[in-house]
């Protein structure tokens, strides 16, 4: 049996984080992560982040989870790849699958980082192959360097939509159309622009209703959909292309707080079920979550997430000043706070207040 | 289809190339690679059939949760070819409906 | 207020789903209550297997050949899917002890026309050809056993049930009775009260707690099993396979190296053990059980290491002090019908399940399940007939 004070799970933005800030305060700290290479979906964000410098504006996915890595090695935090967390049981016991053998790992404290899954739509022929998930796409071309196909459509135009279409672009493919079922682009304008400028149709007020093809997309037939999101058939036409992508949304992953019996609440700002905390991202009495499992939002804001659990952490073992530690807590959630801010950030910020407002309701405090 | 030149990322590396059989036809991989990748490179799609309909299925999510993408791998059915990485004369088979539970065909 | 029905059942398990089944064949207006939702308990947490050599012959074997014509029945005319199949199935012998008793016990149900066998060594595997015989000895064979799917038979009883005008709450736990002259006039509920004619308890391991707000003290025992499921691959698995000492009465407390699994019809198997935690509800599932079982299953099955575990999970099932099911109506309360306890319940559900809707309807008495009687844990109370 491994013995650790702390055991993060998922080597993400997130996770990383939070091994890092924990460790920084000597915390002695495990993360798991299941792929073989850490970093979580960093390693295929090929774009330059947005936001402040203290965010790593500037800097580029794969670059930002470069240096995360460097951190985490200097502050003597152990990072298990090929490492499979199977199950959380009584005690802070997790049975973890590394080199084809089961393990127990008893952990003082568990911070859960384990991110969140596309979403997809249904539609006739929507599981043929060539249809697969933006990120699927994104991974495939800028971590493995392969297309999944030459003629792209990409559904969706929040930021993960917009983004992987461009990146679809540099990587040589061809992107026939962006189709969204709202008016109105969903992610910045900036990276639409980017499409339009490169002459990428954006079909707004647009559905796809069928794939073709017989074993493979060989082509989508896409029609109008008015406000109420009701389809006009009689106006659909078909769209040559063999790769058809879901951009559509993600869900917080949270298998793993289910199984300890966590809280859940339905958030729809925030990607669905997700586990109630409290403003130290506490969801039982010695575990915390971070990143997109406590709500889907930013790698930069999981980043800070991250180091808010991993200083929790810290001050609940003694490892790190009250007063100091609060302190910096109060400094991150200002950081937040920025990230939480314009037309969409504000909502994602009432909603996290409502998430803590209804753990401070909740009778008995933490089992 | 590799990307070999890439505005951001650059020229590809040198690599090790491997060899793989995918339903008994050879092709090339890169050493490291998920089999997914590899199969992509050489414009194969269709990973398995459905249990029930037979209908073909590929890759889908791309980072092992949602196993669509599992084939028949060195005889070991359901293996999740996204995150599970070449290795040199590896025996890949399509997954034709449900994966094998022992070699005993003879036996059922 | 709740309208007055007929019988309220509470348990949404596959007896009481098979008795509110026939009741409403019969025209009976039926509440069936569940404190959590149907096949959320024993029913929907087993292997699925026919067992029929683990079963002393009388009743039970009877109601066991009626239930296999029963499935057939709701197959053809309900039209729920049964999966029954009759594969035979084996329970494992480890020396030669064992083997020499299962030899014994088998007898008697040749005599009874069952087909029975012991199989040694290498003959196991013509009936499972990937076990491991390095462990198992000798298994016991009996050919009218096999498996079925126990949520598509629970659902389908309360689904039909429901479709003829029943009505199952979910979520409903039974907080309380009121009684009046030895009869039960109201069971009160976190969510309101309901009023029966009479009241059937079909509530399994919880059937002792739930008594004593009747101040009777059945002596029903429960414990935990753990079981997980593999994902779904070609058969390998041909019948059901069952622990020995089921059968041959060697089973002591504490021992946790039990093996019994089925492979289903949608290519998954189910590998279950008996945890022998007893008077516990925790359903929650321990690191060492998971990896025990997996052990076992493992050793066993050699061959099959490559197959996923994709779900673990605990049911908390029945035992009954004599080992008899509680069967019939209380001594007690004149319109209270227990039918809790019975052992390995998807064998004998469907004919048990009927024989009991006509008994609470008073239409029939059959007395070889006097012994049965609740009443045998009532005594001490004055028995007014």
């Amino acid at each position: 049996m491994i013995n650790i004070e702390l055991l993060v799970i998922g080597g993400g933005p997130a996770g990383l984080s939070a091994g890092i800030a924990a460790g920084k305060c000597g915390v002695k700290t495990i993360v798991v992560d299941e792929n073989p290479l850490p970093g979580g979906q960093l390693f295929k964000q090929i774009h330059k982040f947005f936001g402040s410098k203290e965010h790593k504006a500037g800097t580029r996915g794969y670059k930002i989870g470069e240096q995360l890595l460097n951190e985490v090695d200097q502050d003597g935090v152990e990072v298990y790849l090929n490492t499979r967390v199977w199950g959380i049981f009584d005690n802070n016991i997790v049975g973890i699958l590394k080199d084809g053998k089961t393990q127990k790992v008893k952990a003082q404290k568990i911070i859960l980082a384990t991110g969140a899954s596309e979403n997809a739509i249904a539609f006739k022929g929507s599981t043929l192959p060539g249809i697969m998930t933006a990120g699927a796409a994104q991974t495939f071309i800028n971590v493995h360097r392969v297309l999944p196909g030459k003629k792209i459509l990409m559904i969706g135009t929040g930021n993960v939509g917009l983004i992987t279409s461009y990146q679809l672009m540099q990587a040589g493919a061809e992107v026939v159309g962006v189709v969204e079922a709202s008016q109105n682009v969903g992610g910045y304008d900036v990276h639409a622009n980017k499409l339009r400028r490169a002459g990428i149709p954006i079909y707004l007020g647009h559905t796809v209703i069928e794939a073709k093809g017989d074993i493979e997309v060989d082509g989508a037939i896409i029609a109008p959909v008015d406000e109420k999101f009701k389809v006009d058939k009689s106006k659909s036409f078909l769209i040559d292309c063999d790769t058809i992508c879901f951009a559509v949304g993600l869900t917080p992953r949270i298998e793993l707080a289910q199984m300890v019996n966590a809280p859940i609440i339905y958030m729809s700002t925030l990607g669905g079920y997700l586990p109630i905390h409290d403003n130290r991202l506490k969801i039982t009495e010695d575990i915390f979550i971070a990143g997109d499992i406590s709500g889907v939002e930013e790698a930069s804001t999981a980043m800070e997430e991250g180091s808010l659990a991993g200083v929790a952490v810290a001050m609940e073992l003694g490892k790190l000043d009250k007063n100091k530690g609060v302190k910096e807590i109060e400094e991150i959630y200002k950081r937040l706070a920025k990230l939480r801010s314009g037309q969409f950030g504000s909502k994602r910020a009432s909603a996290k207040e409502e998430i803590i407002k209804k753990q401070m309701e909740m009778k008995g405090g933490f089992k | 289809m590799r990307i070999k030149h890439h505005p951001i990322l650059g020229e590809i590396t040198e690599k090790k190339i491997v060899v793989i059989y995918v339903d008994g036809k050879k092709i090339e991989a890169i050493e490291g690679e998920p089999i997914a990748a590899a199969l992509l490179a050489a414009g194969i799609r269709i990973f398995r059939k459905t249990i029930k309909t037979a209908e073909p299925r590929g890759l889908y999510c791309g980072i092992g949760q949602c196993n669509d993408c599992i084939m028949e791998v060195n005889g070991v059915s359901n293996v999740r070819t996204c995150v599970t990485l070449v290795e040199d004369g590896m025996v890949v088979k399509t997954q034709v409906g449900k994966g094998k539970g022992g070699d005993l065909d003879d036996k059922y | 207020m709740n309208k007055k029905v007929d019988v309220i059942v509470i348990g949404a398990g596959v007896v009481g789903g098979a008795i509110a089944y026939y009741l409403t064949k019969k025209g009976k207006s039926v509440i069936i209550l569940d404190q959590d939702e149907a096949a959320s308990g024993a029913s929907g947490g087993n292997n699925g297997q026919i067992s029929i050599i683990d079963r002393e012959p009388g009743i039970e074997l009877d109601w066991a050949k009626e239930s296999m014509k029963l499935y057939k029945e709701y197959e053809e005319i309900d039209e729920f899917e049964t999966d029954l199949e009759l594969t035979g199935g084996i329970s494992l012998f480890y020396n030669e002890d064992e083997i020499r008793i299962g030899r014994e016990v088998i007898k008697k149900y040749n005599e009874i026309g069952y087909h029975c066998e012991i199989l040694i060594g290498e003959d196991i595997k013509k009936q499972e050809p990937y076990i491991n015989t390095e462990i198992v000895k000798g298994a016991a064979y009996c050919k009218e056993e096999g498996k079925l799917n126990p949520f598509s038979i629970t659902l389908g009883f309360i689904d039909n049930a429901v479709e003829k005008g029943s009505k199952l709450f979910n979520k409903t736990k039974v907080l309380d009775f009121k009684v009046k002259d030895n009869l039960i006039q109201e069971v009160i509920t976190n969510k309101g009260s309901f009023y029966a004619e009479k009241v059937v308890v079909a509530t399994g391991a919880w059937t002792r707690d739930l008594m004593s707000k009747l101040d009777l003290d059945y002596k029903i025992f429960y414990g935990r099993g753990s079981l997980m499921v593999t994902n779904p691959v070609e058969a390998c698995i041909k019948g059901p396979i069952v622990p020995g000492c089921f059968t041959i009465g060697t089973l002591y407390e504490g021992d946790w190296n039990l093996l019994g699994l089925t492979q289903h019809k949608n290519g998954t198997i189910t590998i279950g053990q008996d945890t022998r935690s007893f008077n516990d509800y925790n359903k929650g599932i321990s690191y060492e059980g998971t990896v025990h079982l997996a052990k076992l299953f493992s050793e066993h099955f050699p061959e099959l290491i490559n197959l996923d575990i994709i779900r673990v999970w605990s049911a908390i099932t029945p035992h009954v002090a004599d080992s008899l099911p509680i069967y019939g109506f209380s001594g007690k309360y004149h319109n209270l019908f227990v039918a809790a306890g019975l052992k390995g319940a998807f064998t004998i559900a469907p004919a048990a399940g009927k024989m009991a809707a006509d008994m609470i309807l008073e239409d029939t008495y059959d007395h070889r399940v006097e012994e049965y009687s609740p009443a045998r844990f009532e005594k001490g109370e004055k028995y007014e007939n």
